[in-house]
C-alpha cells in the first residue's frame, strides 16, 4: 500500500536499498548488543532468566549436528504446506463458487462469518478428539484456519466486484466462464490475497499451537519442551526460527504478489477481518 | 500609460516605485526556494530571487500559470516552508515559522472532518486557550458574517464546497490575523457560487481592513478582487509585472463589471500576457 | 440449491418491514440447514455418538455446564483476561504507533524489527513468558496484549500517515504547535483506522486467550474445553466453541463495528488504504 507523504515530514529522496537495509538492521544490532551485555558478567542477568547469545548459538549448532533441528523445521514446514495447500485451494474455489450468485452468497455470509471467527486454535480440543495426538490434528488445524479465512475474504472480495464489469463482459459476447475468469477472479484478487496473507500468518501461528498440544515433533514441540524442561536456549532458537520462517513466507511470496497485482492495478482490499 | 509598458517588460526591470521598508506589510526580499524532487532526487528551483512588496490593508492578488509556484509563495509567507535564499518580512519581522498572525485559507478547505462547523471556526481560539463561552460567541459572530447561521452543528462533509470554504474563511478570520493568505480558495466551487463568494469576500474585507494575499490562476477573479495584481512567470517563478487595478471598489459587482470597458481592457491585456507566458516561456527566458 | 436459496432470499427481503426481525432471520436462518444436515449425519450413524453427538446434545450440555460447572464464572474469567490484555495492547499500540507514525526516522529504523516481532507471534513467546512470569493471569494477559498490539500499532501508524497534510498545516497556521497537531489532527484522523486495528486484534486476541488458557490456566473457557477432551465430551467442547464464537461476534457486531461506522459516517472520513 502506497502511503501518502506525511504531514510532519517533508518528502525526501528515495534512498538506495542497502541504506534502508542498514538502517533497519540497527535495532536488531542494538537488541543483540543489549542481550549480550545483559547476560555478560557486567550485566549479571542469570542464565535461568536469559542465557547468553553464545550459549544459544552453541545449542543451535549442537541440535543441528544431532539432526533434530532440521527435522523439526522440515516437519513444521511440511505440515504448513500441506494444510495451506488444501485450505487455500478449497477456500478460493468455494468462495468464488458461492460468491457468483448473490442469493447464495447472502445465505452463506453469516455461516462464513461465524466459522471465520472461530477458525484456528479454538478447534484444537475437537481436532485432538477426532484425529488423536498426531500430524493429522495439526494439519487439520492449519487447514481449518486457512480455509475459513480465505473463504470469507474471497466471498467478500467477489461481492465487491462491480456488476457492470460482469455485464460488460456478457455484452462483449463472453460466457459465464469468461465472467468468472476475466472479472470476478481479478476483481476479487485483493480480497483473496488479503485472505491468503492473513491465512499464512495466522495459520503458521496455529500450527505452532497445534504442535504444542497435539504432536511429537516440530518447532512448537521444540519451544514447549524447552519450557517444560527449562531449556531456554531451545526456546530462543525456536522463537527465532518461527519468526524468520513466517517473515520469509510473507515478504518473499505474498508481499511481491500483492505489489505486482493490486497495487499496480490501483485496486485495494478492505481491512482483513 | 506607465502600466502598459510595465506589462511587457521582464521581472528584473519591472520594479514598481520602491516603498520605504517599514511601509510594506509584507516584503519579499530576493526570495528563492529550491526543493529536492522525491522521485528523481533532482534539485529543483521553484522561485527565483523574487522581490515584491505588499501594503497594509491591501487586497493583493498573485496571478500565474498553474504549477508556477504561487502556492509555494503563500506557504513561505505562512511559514510552512522556508526560503532557500532571501527573506520574507511581515510587519517588519522576519518569518521564521507558522503563526496565528498569518492565517491561511487552503484550496482544499482543510477543515477538520471530526469537528462541527462551530468547533472548526473556534479552533484557533481553542488553541490559544480561550474559554469555551468566549469561543462560542466569537464563532457565532463569524459564522453569521459568512452567512452560515443554522449550520453550527453540521460536520464539514454535510456541507457543499462553497459552504465549506465559507467555514474556512470564518475560521481564519475568527483567529483575528493581520494577514489573510488565500490559496485559490474558490477553484473547486462552481462558477455561480464562485461569483457570490467573491462579492462576499470583498464585503468582508472592506469591513475588516485586513491585508489579503490572494493566489489565483483566474484573470477575471484577480481583476475583480485585487487592488493590485502581481503576474508571475512560469517556473522558476519571478515577478513579471505588478498591475494596479484602477476600478473603484463601489463599482465592482459582477452585474456591473461585465459591461465595463476598463474591466474588458484589463482582462484583454492581462490575458495576452498570460497566454504569452504560457506558450513561449522557454524562449522568453533565453532572451532574458 | 440455487432455486431454494432464491426463495429464501426473497423471504428475507420480505421481512424488510421489521428490520430487527429480518436481521435475525438473515443471520440465524442459514444455521438451520447446517444443523439439519448435522442431525442427518448423526442419524446415519457414520460415527459413534461420542465422536459426533446430536445437535440437541449441545444445549443440554450447555444447561448442565451452567448449573453444575459454573460456566458463567469461567467465561467471566476469560472475558476479564481478554479485556485486560486487549486494553493493554490497545494503549501500547496507539502510543508506539503514534510515535512511529509521526517520525520518519523512527519509522525507517523500527519497521524491520516490528515486522519481525509480529512474525514471531504470541505463541512463539508464550514459553518464555511462562518462564519469566509464571503460570498465572499475568502471563495470559501479556500474551493477549502481544496479539492485539500489532494490528493496533499498524492501524495507528497507517492512519496517521494517511491524514492529509493540509489538515496539520491548517492547525499550524492557526498558531498551533506539534501537540495541537497530534491531538486535533493526527489522532482523531487515525481513529477509524485505530478502531479497525483493534477489531482485527481482538478477533485474534479472543482466540489467543482461549489457547493460552488451554496451555496454562486452571480456570476459564479454554480450560473447560481442554478438560472436556480428557473426559471425551465432544458436546462440552462444542458448547465452548459456540460460546466463544457467539460472544466474540456479539461484541464485534454490537460494540466495535457500530463504534467504527459511527466515526466513519459522522465524520464522513474513510479508513484510508490507498
Amino acid at each position: 500500500m502506497a502511503i501518502p507523504a506525511t504531514s510532519l515530514s517533508r518528502p525526501v529522496p528515495r534512498q538506495p536499498a542497502w541504506q534502508t537495509t542498514a538502517i533497519r538492521a540497527v535495532p536488531f544490532a542494538v537488541a543483540l548488543a543489549a542481550w549480550w551485555l545483559a547476560t555478560s558478567p557486567w550485566g549479571g542477568l542469570p542464565r535461568y532468566v536469559l542465557p547468553s547469545p553464545g550459549a544459544v548459538l552453541d545449542n543451535a549448532l549442537e541440535l543441528y549436528a544431532k539432526g533434530t533441528l532440521v527435522s523439526a523445521i522440515l516437519s513444521s514446514i511440511g505440515r504448513m504446506l500441506l494444510g495451506f495447500a488444501f485450505g487455500s485451494v478449497l477456500g478460493v474455489g468455494l468462495g468464488i463458487l458461492v460468491g457468483t450468485n448473490r442469493a447464495v452468497a447472502a445465505f452463506f455470509m453469516p455461516l462464513a462469518r461465524f466459522f471465520q471467527a472461530v477458525a484456528g486454535v479454538i478447534w484444537i480440543p475437537l481436532a485432538v478428539l477426532w484425529f488423536g495426538l498426531s500430524w493429522k490434528s495439526v494439519t487439520f488445524i492449519i487447514f481449518n484456519t486457512v480455509f475459513f479465512l480465505v473463504f470469507y475474504n474471497t466471498l467478500m472480495g467477489v461481492q465487491t466486484v462491480p456488476r457492470t464489469l460482469a455485464n460488460s463482459i456478457l455484452t462483449l459476447g463472453g460466457s459465464r466462464w469468461d465472467v468468472i475468469w476475466e472479472a470476478l477472479i481479478p476483481g476479487a484478487l485483493p480480497g483473496i490475497l488479503v485472505g491468503l496473507r492473513v491465512g499464512v500468518g495466522y495459520g503458521w501461528r496455529s500450527l505452532i499451537a497445534a504442535e504444542i498440544i497435539a504432536s511429537g515433533q516440530g518447532l512448537g514441540v521444540l519451544i514447549w519442551e524447552g519450557q517444560r524442561l527449562f531449556r531456554i536456549p531451545d526456546i530462543i532458537l525456536g522463537l527465532f526460527l518461527i519468526g524468520l520462517i513466517s517473515l520469509t513466507m510473507d515478504k518473499l511470496v505474498f508481499a511481491p504478489l500483492q505489489a505486482r497485482t493490486i497495487e499496480r492495478w490501483g485496486t485495494s482490499a478492505r481491512a482483513p477481518q | 500609460m506607465a502600466d502598459s509598458r510595465a506589462i511587457h517588460r521582464h521581472d528584473h526591470t519591472a520594479r514598481e516605485a520602491v516603498l520605504p521598508e517599514d511601509a510594506a506589510k509584507i516584503l519579499f526580499d530576493g526570495v528563492t526556494f529550491e526543493y529536492i524532487d522525491a522521485q528523481t532526487g533532482e534539485r529543483l528551483r521553484a522561485i527565483d530571487g523574487l522581490t515584491a512588496q505588499i501594503r497594509e490593508n491591501e487586497f493583493f492578488c498573485i496571478l500565474g500559470p498553474s504549477g508556477c509556484g504561487k502556492s509555494t509563495l503563500l506557504y513561505l509567507v505562512a511559514g510552512l516552508l522556508k526560503p532557500t535564499q532571501g527573506k520574507i518580512l511581515v510587519g517588519g519581522r522576519v518569518v521564521k515559522g507558522p503563526g496565528a498572525d498569518r492565517g491561511l485559507v487552503f484550496q482544499e478547505y482543510a477543515l477538520l472532518p471530526w469537528r462541527t462547523v462551530r468547533e472548526n471556526v473556534a479552533l484557533g481560539l481553542k488553541i490559544r486557550g480561550v474559554s469555551r463561552e468566549e469561543r462560542d460567541a466569537v464563532a457565532r459572530r463569524f459564522i453569521h458574517l459568512v452567512g452560515l447561521d443554522g449550520f453550527e452543528r453540521k460536520y464539514p462533509h454535510e456541507l457543499s464546497g462553497g459552504m465549506r470554504q465559507r467555514v474556512a474563511v470564518a475560521r481564519t478570520l475568527a483567529n483575528s490575523p493581520d494577514v489573510m493568505l488565500m490559496d485559490e480558495p474558490f477553484a473547486a466551487v462552481d462558477a455561480q457560487t464562485r461569483a457570490v463568494l467573491q462579492e462576499e469576500l470583498t464585503r468582508i474585507w472592506a469591513q475588516s481592513r485586513l491585508t489579503v494575499v490572494f493566489v489565483t490562476h483566474n484573470v477575471d477573479e484577480a481583476i475583480f478582487l485585487g487592488d493590485r495584481v502581481l503576474i508571475m512567470t512560469p517556473r522558476p517563478a519571478r515577478v513579471h509585472s505588478v498591475i494596479p487595478i484602477d476600478i473603484p471598489r463601489e463599482e465592482r459587482s459582477w452585474a456591473h463589471l461585465d459591461r465595463d470597458p476598463r474591466f474588458a481592457a484589463l482582462r484583454g491585456r492581462i490575458g495576452d500576457v498570460m497566454r504569452n507566458l504560457g506558450d513561449g516561456s522557454a524562449s522568453n527566458h533565453d532572451r532574458g | 440449491m440455487t432455486a431454494a436459496s432464491a426463495v429464501y432470499y426473497r423471504l428475507a427481503m420480505g421481512l424488510a418491514e421489521r428490520p430487527w426481525l429480518a436481521a435475525l432471520f438473515r443471520n440465524l436462518g442459514p444455521f438451520v440447514p447446517l444443523i439439519a444436515a448435522w442431525q442427518i449425519v448423526v442419524l446415519l450413524r457414520i460415527w459413534p455418538r461420542s465422536f459426533l453427538p446430536a445437535p440437541a446434545a449441545v444445549p443440554q450440555a450447555f444447561a448442565f455446564l451452567v448449573t453444575e460447572s459454573d460456566l458463567p464464572g469461567q467465561v467471566l474469567r476469560t472475558i476479564y483476561r481478554v479485556t485486560a490484555g486487549g486494553l493493554a495492547g490497545l494503549g501500547l499500540g496507539v502510543l508506539l504507533g503514534a510515535m512511529v507514525g509521526t517520525s520518519r526516522g523512527l519509522h525507517e529504523a523500527l519497521r524491520g524489527l516490528i515486522d519481525y516481532l509480529q512474525a514471531v507471534g504470541e505463541i512463539g513467546w508464550l514459553p518464555l513468558f511462562i518462564i519469566w512470569s509464571g503460570f498465572n493471569d499475568r502471563t495470559i494477559i501479556l500474551t493477549v496484549a502481544y496479539t492485539v498490539f500489532f494490528p493496533v500499532f499498524f492501524g495507528t501508524m497507517a492512519g496517521i500517515l494517511a491524514v492529509p497534510r493540509t489538515l496539520a498545516n491548517s492547525v499550524l497556521t492557526l498558531g498551533g504547535g506539534r501537540r495541537h497537531v497530534l491531538w486535533e489532527v493526527l489522532l482523531p484522523g487515525a481513529l477509524p483506522a485505530i478502531i479497525t486495528g483493534f477489531r482485527v486484534g481482538m478477533g485474534f486476541g479472543w482466540r489467543t486467550v482461549i489457547l493460552a488458557e488451554m496451555l496454562i490456566a486452571q480456570l476459564g473457557l479454554g480450560v473447560m474445553m481442554f478438560e472436556a477432551r480428557s473426559f471425551f465430551r465432544v458436546d462440552w467442547i462444542l458448547v465452548g466453541m459456540v460460546v466463544a464464537g457467539v460472544l466474540w461476534l456479539v461484541t464485534d457486531r454490537f460494540v466495535l463495528l457500530p463504534l467504527e461506522s459511527k466515526t466513519i459516517q459522522r465524520w464522513g472520513v474513510q479508513v484510508v488504504e490507498r
